[in-house]
């Protein structure tokens, strides 16, 4: 499973990094040359959403949301997994709807027919990969709740 | 006795914007139709969702009425986009009905799962520019920001590069000097402060931006006959060119106003200077009919129409 | 149902959610969506969640916060922080309290290339404390003095919080960002000050380092050249028309890995590593900003906002008795909530009757990143001592709180004197036209 994880980790942080590239090339290419890097205005929104979906889903594994700690801080070890348990139950619905809706949309997004602006190629593909990312949070979510059930820690220790 | 509906009318401008005058009065209009069985609660300033997201607002009910720019979404509405081109129409009144005519029948084929209530444009805007620009050929190497993606579709193929930042950062990035040029319309200049960086305006009908009125279907199937009635008379011809008329006439006013600021040229073209613009237009022509095409309509069918109808309401480019 | 009521009970769950540790995000995201439900429909809050989140995450403008953070990244990767520190020590080491201050100005220097507090705090840490502590300053005060020189990360320009503001209440970003310098150079003065004071009243607190050299101070100042000409990259290609403001971020994050790379200070490893902290740090702030756009939608539909706006606006205390119980409601709710979701979920309302009153949106701007700074240091919730005390395991809580409080009070001076002078933050915006 972490082996799998870090390599998506990286995946996505390398989108974030051909973002920046992307966008770079664009400015130079226009300050310099005139010239219109076709798409990628649209090409670099898109991969910022796949790399931030990824990073949900890796963020649900190593449990880096921002939460507050204030009353668990303070609570015995009986109430400490009262609540873990509840939070996790909770995020994992929330995950589970959202990916559902973003699936079940997938349809109505691909008959959309919405295309890049410059080179009109289709924006489905890049919703697709992103929805994958919000389902893979989904499925890491239940892992997770599982695993808590079992009575394992809720930290995997990283992160 | 009516059931009571109110409608969450979901706008992106803000209150100041012209088009919420005319959002207003439809609103009031409606509820005045219906003895107050249908009230109209405007949502402005995108409080309910992001200016691209509208469409599916409407289709999900998020929003009960909404409007969209055509061609916000490339690809989605091809033939709602076919108002977007340049130097098509001349003026909002006209051309808001004349494109609402037309479109009525396309539109239920495009937009199956939302009801269009009326089709609009704004009052034609122009090239705004740091220098003069008359032929074609000065577009060449400038960075421009473009109203929509037609307008860019026609810079690109003029041989200018694409600045893309929102209204908001327009002035900044035509300060900075990151882009030369705007197409915007000519009140809007004034109202985001971009005439202190731009003084050059071409005084033609260059484009317009073409917008469509719509209403959530389980809404209005979930409406009295007699309501459903008050609706249909607020979604007609008639009422595309109100709205169209109180914005344009909002925009157009600019113009005037930009003839008498000091420091300002606003210049014409001649007929030549003209016919190479239009000429030059031919690739966005084409790019679109093909793009209709793919989807299945008859393109140049379908622009000849929209030619007609421009001229029926006297809108036309001539 | 009434709407008020639905209203009510929304914030309600939204902070028995947080309290029972679900995380911020996802619990303005359900309360959101379930009240969107109760007060509109299901099948439309369901299209709320299949829609808001994606469009919010693909869009272009918001590009400018994961790319400030890559820049500040890379920057700290490429050792600037490293650099930024040691030439302050060079020239401010041997006064009183010297190394402290010198961590002061490293942080402000550092604020120049990144965009968020958290970074700059949680950088310095690893590059300063060590050196504090062994130079006998006591842990509170080492880690106060960091977590209060980190806040100015986003009060010095780039900043993730001015960028969130200004696209909120479309105000122009690129003025935001130089309305910022003067409150930020306020902020180091008046935190030195504050360093001043403390050596005044118990001067064993504050130890001198040695002096150095004039050679000494010059190389150090040779190797803040990096620091200097990616700010001046970023910063002057914005108004030079190079690029946009929003295109800036990107261009600074590939312009530190283009700089650590010449310097040969970064390997694929290290750049793999800078990838994948800032992909975490972007997908925690982004569970926030889609939450917080749910839970908006939300209060926006009952109406909740507009009637805040009105009653605020009503109220007969005057333009600057408004402005004063915004302000202590920031105070309370900085101290007590995480700062992004609170800007998130309150500028829409709080902005419209800062217009309507009268007050200037770049200045107000200042004062919201003055309130988050307020509140990323405030006790018992405060983002920059919690990432202090991640890497600092030996120092609790209480400690670095304590350490702070000196720098609090100085923040609400600062907070104070901006408020009574808008003229400091806004004759450099003004200037530029
Ligand atoms: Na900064
Ligand atoms: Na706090």
């Amino acid at each position: 499973m972490e082996r799998i994880v870090v390599l998506v980790e990286r995946a996505a942080g390398a989108s974030l990094a051909a973002v920046a590239l992307l966008v770079f090339v664009a400015v130079v290419m226009r300050a310099t040359l005139s010239i219109n890097v076709p798409d990628n205005f649209d090409f670099s929104r898109y991969l910022q959403g796949i790399a931030i979906c990824w990073g949900l889903a890796v963020a649900t594994y190593r449990n880096a949301h921002i939460l507050v700690d204030v009353v668990w801080e303070i609570s015995g070890k009986t109430v400490r997994r009262a609540i873990d348990l509840f939070a996790s139950s909770v995020s994992l619905a929330f995950m589970l709807a959202f990916a559902w809706m973003l699936v079940e949309r997938f349809p109505m997004v691909q008959r959309a027919h919405q295309l890049t602006s410059d080179l009109k190629l289709p924006v489905w593909p890049f919703y697709a990969v992103a929805a994958a990312g919000i389902v893979a949070a989904a499925v890491v979510g239940l892992i997770r709740l599982i695993e808590l059930v079992r009575g394992r820690s809720a930290d995997p220790g990283i992160g | 006795q009516d059931k009571t509906f109110d409608l969450k009318f979901s706008s992106w401008v803000p209150p100041a914007h012209a088009l919420h005058v005319a959002v207003k009065e439809w609103g009031d209009s409606l509820s005045k139709a219906t003895k107050g069985s249908v009230k109209v609660t405007l949502y402005p300033s995108q409080q309910l969702g992001k200016a691209d997201d509208h469409y599916d607002m409407a289709r999900d009910g998020i929003a009960d009425v909404t409007y969209i720019a055509l061609g916000y979404q490339a690809g989605r509405l091809p033939m709602g986009e076919a108002g977007n081109l340049p130097f098509l129409m001349t003026n909002a009144d006209g051309g808001s009905m004349g494109l609402d005519a037309w479109y009525r029948k396309y539109s239920a084929k495009e937009m199956p799962d939302v009801m269009m209530c009326l089709a609009f444009v704004h009052d034609p805007g122009t090239l705004h520019a740091k220098k003069r620009i008359t032929l074609p050929a000065d577009i060449k190497g400038m960075k421009i920001r473009s109203a929509h993606g037609t307008m860019a579709d026609y810079i690109t193929a003029m041989g200018g590069t694409n600045v893309r930042v929102s209204a908001p950062e327009a002035r900044q990035a035509l300060e900075s000097g990151v882009a030369d040029a705007i197409t915007f319309p000519w009140k809007s200049i004034i109202l985001f402060g971009i005439d202190k960086v731009v003084n050059y305006h071409m005084d033609e009908a260059f484009y317009v931006a073409s917008f469509a009125w719509l209403i959530n279907k389980g809404k209005y199937a979930a409406m009295s006959a007699g309501q459903k009635k008050a609706i249909d008379s607020h979604c007609n011809n008639e009422w595309a060119g109100k709205v169209g008329r109180t914005w344009g006439a909002y925009e157009a006013a600019g113009r005037d106003e930009m003839r008498k600021l000091p420091g300002h040229t606003v210049y014409k073209l001649t007929p030549p200077q003209v016919a190479a613009w239009r000429k030059a237009s031919d690739p966005v022509y084409t790019k679109w009919a093909d793009t209709a095409r793919k989807a299945g309509w008859d393109a140049d069918q379908a622009l000849k129409e929209l030619r007609a109808s421009l001229a029926k309401y006297k809108a036309e480019f001539k | 149902m009434d709407k008020d009521l639905v209203a009510i009970g929304g914030f309600v769950l939204l902070f028995v959610l947080m309290l029972l540790r679900v995380p911020i995000g996802i619990s303005m995201g359900i309360v959101g969506v379930g009240g969107f439900a109760l007060v509109n429909s299901f099948s439309s809050a369901m299209g709320l969640l299949a829609g808001s989140p994606y469009s919010t995450i693909t869009d272009f403008n918001f590009s400018i916060i994961p790319m400030f953070i890559l820049m500040g990244a890379f920057a700290a990767a490429a050792g600037m922080s490293t650099d930024l520190f040691r030439a302050s020590q060079a020239w401010l080491g041997h006064l009183r309290g010297g190394l402290a201050m010198s961590t002061i100005v490293a942080c402000g220097g550092f604020a120049a290339i990144n965009g968020s507090s958290v970074a700059t705090a949680a950088t310095m840490t690893r590059v300063a404390l060590p050196e504090l502590r062994q130079a006998g300053y006591g842990p509170g005060l080492s880690t106060g003095v960091i977590a209060a020189g980190g806040t100015l990360g986003i009060m010095i320009p780039p900043s993730v919080i001015f960028v969130l503001y200004g696209i909120m209440t479309q105000t122009d970003i690129g003025k935001l960002f130089i309305s910022g310098i003067v409150p930020g150079v306020l902020g180091v003065l008046m935190y030195a000050g504050t360093l001043q004071f403390l050596g005044w009243r118990s001067p064993g607190r504050m130890p001198r380092g040695a002096r150095c050299s004039w050679p000494q101070r010059l190389a150090a100042i040779k190797d803040i050249w990096e620091t200097l000409l990616l700010f001046l990259f970023v910063i002057g290609g914005m108004y030079a028309g190079w690029f946009t403001v929003t295109e800036a971020a990107s261009m600074g994050a590939l312009g530190a890995l283009i700089i650590g790379l010449a310097q040969r200070r970064l390997t694929a490893k290290v750049i793999m590593r800078c990838l994948v902290e800032s992909l975490r740090t972007t997908a925690a702030i982004f569970m926030i900003v889609i939450g917080a756009y749910l839970f908006g939608y939300f209060l926006a539909i009952t109406q909740t906002t507009q009637k805040l706006i009105a009653l605020l606006v009503g109220l007969p205390i005057g333009a600057y008795g408004v402005l004063g119980i915004i302000l202590v409601m920031y105070f309370i709710l900085g101290a007590i909530m995480d700062e992004l979701a609170m800007i998130l979920l309150t500028v829409p309302i709080v902005f419209p009757v800062m217009m309507e009153l009268g007050f200037d949106p770049v200045w107000f701007g200042v004062i919201i990143v003055m309130t988050v700074t307020l509140g990323l240091i405030c006790p018992p919730v405060g983002m920059n001592v919690f990432v202090i005390n991640s890497i600092a395991r030996d120092v609790s809580l209480g400690t670095i709180y304590r350490g702070v409080m000196p720098f609090i009070v100085s923040d609400i001076v600062r907070l104070t004197i901006l408020c009574a002078f808008p003229v400091l933050s806004l004759f450099l915006p003004r200037s530029m036209g």
